[in-house]
This record gives structure tokens, C-alpha cells and sequence, in this order.
């Protein structure tokens, strides 16, 4: 009997760590957005005086000047929030869709063959900072720097392979039985991979899309290094907040905070496919 | 002319035989049992009748139309696969619906077909429910219904039984069956179970490594069987396989020494002993072919130590052990030694059945 209670508890305190080990940097950072400007140094968790002051400075930075003497300036965050959103989300539907066809010739036709399949995860291997320069150089002369359409192109190159792997399991998880009943029923190839495989794996386009979509919003080297003032996005544009204009953690807490819920709303929304994707939906 | 025939199909994958010169008939409005064990071709099989993978050679005719270059979606014949074709992510209707949608029917007339397929397979209450709560029996009903929507005139069944339990599947077979003989489709049925085969089937076809080893009734087929590998596969349970030595005594009449464990006298004919001139024969004998034997031992008794038991329902079967050799047999009557006790067995000669040695052709008197 105590031996059980002690196991029980023993378990709990493991629980407990690992949840704290995990949360309590992002409490940390909640917090922090709710405190005043002399105690964003201080260790103490909850704010003596809370005030939503960080999350105004977020949007009007202008008073940031004269109120702790800052020297430069960073913009609003309202520029760099619709170009992440646009960037993240073009790049994440335009992998998505070239991932479940790519994953529907190598499930089904075995093309490109399993050799290069595998090395669409180079991107992934190597190091982002050994191939940016690279990139610059490309873009520079493209003329695609600071541009959106840049970084879509780059950022759906290197997440595509997510696509692929992902859907790939979800496709090979079809049975072949399924395609042919409706062939033998006069549907055409084309009709079969839109009427039966693509609404079938749904919840697999759901899934590589929200585990792009994560990845790309939170991407901050490329972003860095390819833009400057037009297509700024908000890892960039946070990381502003600690550095030249001095060190302002507060509204960069703020800024975490906004950053979070378009992928948190995101997961709360697709959360019913995220369940249906592990378990496929049927029965056997 | 025969409604389906099939003539010369032959398939290969890579350096494997599939199929090796398939022939034969089907007759409109029957039920045509294909039987063989997994790997036999079954599938490969069903799917050259449905267009989904083209012969290597032979042709297919029916209607004494040749359909074998033509696509699958021109042939109309519908197949239930043994993974059935119920998408999980729509519901019983829409499943039924969808090839009457791809054929591009009119919205009420769809609705009215469903609706029919469904009153006739007692399935309304499956068509506004998700899949995910489909029973096996269930799954397998609207798939048919599937099938059954766009009037094929011929229905391929592939294994439609196969991942339901004992019980589920014989409702199931025999609420087939009823069905065919409703709507007298025509139906092509394959599986593995020899006993379901012959049970569903007006005919059956045995298929084994990829030919047609035998084509008959139900009866035909089991109590017939043209060799010893078909034999072995429609005996359930296994067939007892003995070697013998056997030699004429009389006119017509031969003696036929089992292993040592029993000599028996058999009538055969000229020609049946012609075919056994050298002195060589293998003895197949059916479990079920084998009883207890009552009263002191006469000619055709073996007596053995009885070794295990296992109780089927009302029978039960025994494995016997006679000069250290097994005989297994299948006991009607209350049976009541106890392992390890001495038992006594009779079989009647004409019952077994004798198989060439070198051809394994069965050899009837």
C-alpha cells in the first residue's frame, strides 16, 4: 500500500519537473510581459504592479524614446505580423501541395524512387547558416531580397521534405484496393487522387501543414539575413527588441505573447484532425 | 457459349507465375466459388476479370464480347475487395452513392438507387453513420451495396468473409447466398476456406500455385478430388497421409499394407490396377472417414494408444498413435478412454482413397 503511494507520488514529481522544465520560461516570458519597466531584471515571478504597458510599446514604440533612452527605434509590430502571416502562410500551402503530390508519385508509383526521396531532406541536414550566404548572393542578384516572394520560395523549399515524409506515411496507409474500386467504377486517375486519396488524408494535410507552418513561423536565420525593411517578419522583428535599440524584454515578452496565439488559435481550430490523424479514422 | 469464359490466362510477376493458363465458364446467375490457399492467385485473378491488371496472355469473353483489352470502368462488373472499399471519412450514403456521383446521375435518381440497394440489403440504418462505427458484418454489407448500386452483371466477392469470426461469417454466407438467389447477379467468389468455397458455391474451382486444379460441384470436388494436393487442401482437418505397398491377390481385388498397420482388401478395376503396377501407393484417408470401433477387433481394425484429444462442438477429434505412427479421426460417438488409454478404430476401404505415387492422380476403382 505505501509502496504504491510512494511509486504514485515518486511519478508525479517526475510529471512535475518535466512539465516545469518545459512551461516555466514560457510562464516566464507571460509574466514578464505583465511587468513594469524596473522589474524586467528582477527574479521574481508575478509583477508588483502589472500594467499592459509592454503590449502599447508593442504597437507604439515611439514612447519608448524618452521613457528608458532608447537610441534607436523599431517600428510597429503591425508590418512584420501581416508579413509573417503572409509569408508563413503561402509557403506553408505551397509545400503542402507540392509535398502530397510528390508523396502520391512515391507512394503509389515509386518515383522518384526511394533514392531521391531521401534527399529531400538534405536541406534539413545541413546547418540553414552554411547555405544562406549562398542564398543572399542568389537573391541579390535575382533581385529577390527583402522581397515576400523570396522567402516563400525558400522557406516552402525547405520545409517541402516535411510535406512529403509526412503525407507519404498517410498515402501508403490508403489501401491500393480503395483507388481501384473507384477505377472499376469509371472514376479517372485524376478523379481518384482528388475524390478518394486527397479527401481520405485530410487530416494529414492538416498536420504537415500545422508542423510547417509551426517551423516557418518561428524560422529567424534566413529572415534575418534576406530581409531588411519590407518583408520583415516577427522572429526578425522581436529579436530587434534586444540589441541595437537596447534591451527592452518587456515588449519582447509582449511580442512573444501576440507571436504565440496565431499558431496556438491554428492548433485549437485543427485539433479534432490532429486526433483523427493518429488514429486514421477507421477501423479494422 | 457461356455467359463468362475464360480462356488461356496467364500472368506473370518478374520470374513468378501468378497464373499458369487459366480456364474456365461461368454460368449466368451462379455462384462460382474460386478456392485456394493464400498466394494461390485468387486475387490476381479477380482483378485480370475486373481490368485492374491486364494478362500476359488469353482473353476473357463476356456475352462472347472480348472484354480483355477493354478498361475496367467499360466492363461493369462490380468487385468487393477483401479490404472493402468503404472510404472512412464519409458516411454509409455517401459511400453507395459515389459511383452513381462519378457516373454523374442526377441527384434524385442517386438518392432513389441508394435507397433501394439499401432496402434490399437491410443496411438503412448504416447510410447516415460513419464507418468508424460499422460492425465487420456491417462493413462488408455496404460494400456490397456498393457494388450492387450500378447493377454490375458481374460481382467479383474477394475474400468478402475473411477478417469476420466463425459465427459472423456463416450468417453471413448464408444471407449472401439468399441474396444471389434473389437478384440471380451473377457472382465470382474466391477464398482461402475450401469449406466456405463449397458452401457458397453452385461450382468451385480449386486453384492451386497459380492453375485451376479442378472445376465441380460442391460434392465433385470433396468427395472426388483429382489428386492428392486437392485432397489435402478440402480436407479439413488434414487429410492422413500414409505410405502403402500393394499387390494383387485376386482378380479385381488387391491387398493394400498401410505402413504396417493395417492391411486392407480393396475391389479395384483393371485399368485402376493397371496404373499401380509398381507396387507403390500413397493412401489418403479423411479424418471423418475414420470411427471408433465397438465390439472385439475384426478385419479393418487398428488398435492404437489414443494420444490427445480435442473436442469440436458435438465431435471430437483424436490423434491416435499406431506403431509410431499418427492417425488422426474424427469421433461422432460419446467418446470415453482417456489419453493414453487403448483404443480401437475402423475405416471403411472404400473410403480411402489411393493417389500414384509419382503423379499424385487419385486412382478410383
Amino acid at each position: 500500500m505505501t509502496k504504491r503511494i510512494i511509486s504514485k507520488f515518486l511519478r508525479y514529481i517526475v510529471i512535475i519537473a518535466f512539465l516545469a522544465w518545459i512551461l516555466i520560461p514560457v510562464l516566464w516570458m507571460f509574466t514578464l510581459a505583465f511587468k513594469s519597466y524596473p522589474e524586467w531584471r528582477v527574479a521574481y515571478f508575478f509583477p508588483k504592479e502589472p500594467t499592459i504597458m509592454n503590449f502599447i510599446l508593442v504597437f507604439e514604440p515611439k514612447q519608448i524614446i524618452g521613457m528608458m533612452g532608447a537610441t534607436a527605434l523599431v517600428d510597429p509590430v503591425t508590418l512584420p505580423f501581416i508579413n509573417s502571416l503572409l509569408v508563413v502562410g503561402a509557403s506553408t500551402v505551397l509545400a503542402v501541395i507540392i509535398g502530397f503530390f510528390t508523396a502520391y508519385g512515391a507512394s503509389r508509383y515509386n518515383s522518384p524512387g526511394p533514392f531521391s526521396l531521401f534527399f529531400t531532406l538534405l536541406t534539413r541536414m545541413l546547418p540553414p547558416a552554411t547555405f544562406v550566404t549562398p542564398i543572399m548572393v542568389y537573391y541579390a542578384n535575382l533581385k529577390l531580397l527583402d522581397s515576400h516572394l523570396g522567402l516563400i520560395m525558400l522557406y516552402s523549399a525547405v520545409t517541402v521534405t516535411y510535406g512529403i515524409w509526412i503525407l507519404k506515411g498517410f498515402i501508403d496507409q490508403v489501401p491500393v484496393e480503395w483507388e481501384q474500386a473507384a477505377l472499376l467504377e469509371g472514376a479517372t486517375h485524376i478523379q481518384v487522387v482528388f475524390k478518394v486519396t486527397l479527401p481520405i488524408v485530410k487530416s494529414g494535410l492538416v498536420v504537415s501543414g500545422l508542423f510547417i507552418f509551426l517551423l516557418n513561423w518561428a524560422e529567424l536565420l534566413f529572415a534575418l539575413v534576406l530581409t531588411n525593411v519590407q518583408a520583415v517578419t516577427l522572429p526578425v522583428h522581436i529579436s530587434k527588441y534586444v540589441g541595437a535599440v537596447g534591451q527592452l524584454y518587456g515588449p519582447q515578452a509582449a511580442l512573444g505573447i501576440l507571436s504565440s496565439l496565431i499558431p496556438v488559435v491554428i492548433g485549437y481550430l485543427i485539433q479534432k484532425h490532429l486526433v483523427t490523424a493518429f488514429t486514421f479514422g477507421m477501423v479494422r | 457459349m457461356e455467359y463468362l469464359e475464360i480462356k488461356n490466362i496467364s500472368k506473370k510477376f518478374g520470374e513468378k507465375i501468378a497464373l499458369n493458363n487459366i480456364s474456365f465458364e461461368v454460368k449466368e446467375g451462379e455462384i462460382f466459388a474460386i478456392a485456394g490457399p493464400p498466394g494461390a492467385g485468387k486475387t490476381t485473378l479477380l482483378k485480370i476479370l475486373a481490368g485492374l491488371i491486364t494478362p500476359d496472355e488469353g482473353s476473357i469473353l463476356l456475352e462472347g464480347k472480348d472484354i480483355t483489352n477493354l478498361p475496367p470502368s467499360q466492363r461493369n462488373i462490380g468487385m468487393v475487395f477483401e479490404i472493402p472499399p468503404i472510404y472512412p471519412d464519409r458516411t454509409g450514403f455517401e459511400n453507395i452513392a459515389f459511383p452513381l456521383k462519378i457516373q454523374k446521375l442526377p441527384k434524385d435518381q442517386i438518392e432513389k438507387k441508394v435507397h433501394e440497394v439499401a432496402e434490399l440489403l437491410g443496411i438503412k440504418h448504416l447510410l447516415n453513420r460513419q464507418p468508424s462505427t460499422y460492425s465487420g458484418g456491417e462493413y462488408q454489407r455496404v460494400a456490397l451495396a456498393r457494388a450492387l448500386v450500378r447493377n454490375p452483371k458481374i460481382l467479383l466477392l474477394d475474400e468478402p468473409l475473411r477478417n469476420l469470426d466463425a459465427k459472423i461469417q456463416e450468417n453471413m454466407r448464408s444471407w449472401l447466398k439468399k441474396l444471389q438467389r434473389e437478384l440471380k447477379t451473377t457472382v465470382i467468389y474466391s477464398t482461402h476456406d475450401p469449406i466456405d468455397a463449397m458452401a457458397i458455391g453452385d461450382r468451385v474451382s480449386i486453384l492451386l500455385h497459380g492453375n485451376i486444379r479442378q472445376t465441380g460441384t460442391p460434392p465433385e470436388v470433396y468427395l472426388r478430388p483429382q489428386s492428392i494436393d486437392i485432397a489435402e487442401y478440402v480436407s479439413i482437418p488434414a487429410l492422413n497421409i500414409f505410405r502403402g505397398a500393394i499387390k494383387e491377390i485376386d482378380k479385381e481385388v488387391v491387398e493394400i499394407d498401410i505402413e504396417g498397420i493395417l492391411k486392407i482388401k480393396k475391389k479395384l478395376s483393371k485399368t485402376a490396377i493397371e496404373k499401380l503396377r509398381k507396387g507403390e501407393v500413397i493412401v489418403g484417408i479423411k479424418p471423418r472417414d475414420i470411427d471408433l470401433h465397438m465390439g472385439p477387433p475384426s478385419e479393418n481394425t487398428i488398435v492404437g494408444k489414443l494420444v490427445l484429444t480435442q473436442t469440436i462442438g458435438s465431435e471430437t477429434l483424436i490423434s491416435v498413435e499406431v506403431n509410431s505412427i499418427l492417425l488422426r479421426a474424427i469421433v461422432k460417438k460419446k467418446l470415453t478412454s482417456t489419453e493414453e488409454s487403448k483404443i480401437m478404430l475402423t475405416l471403411n476401404p472404400e473410403k480411402i482413397y489411393l493417389f500414384h505415387p509419382d503423379t499424385g492422380e487419385t486412382i478410383y476403382s
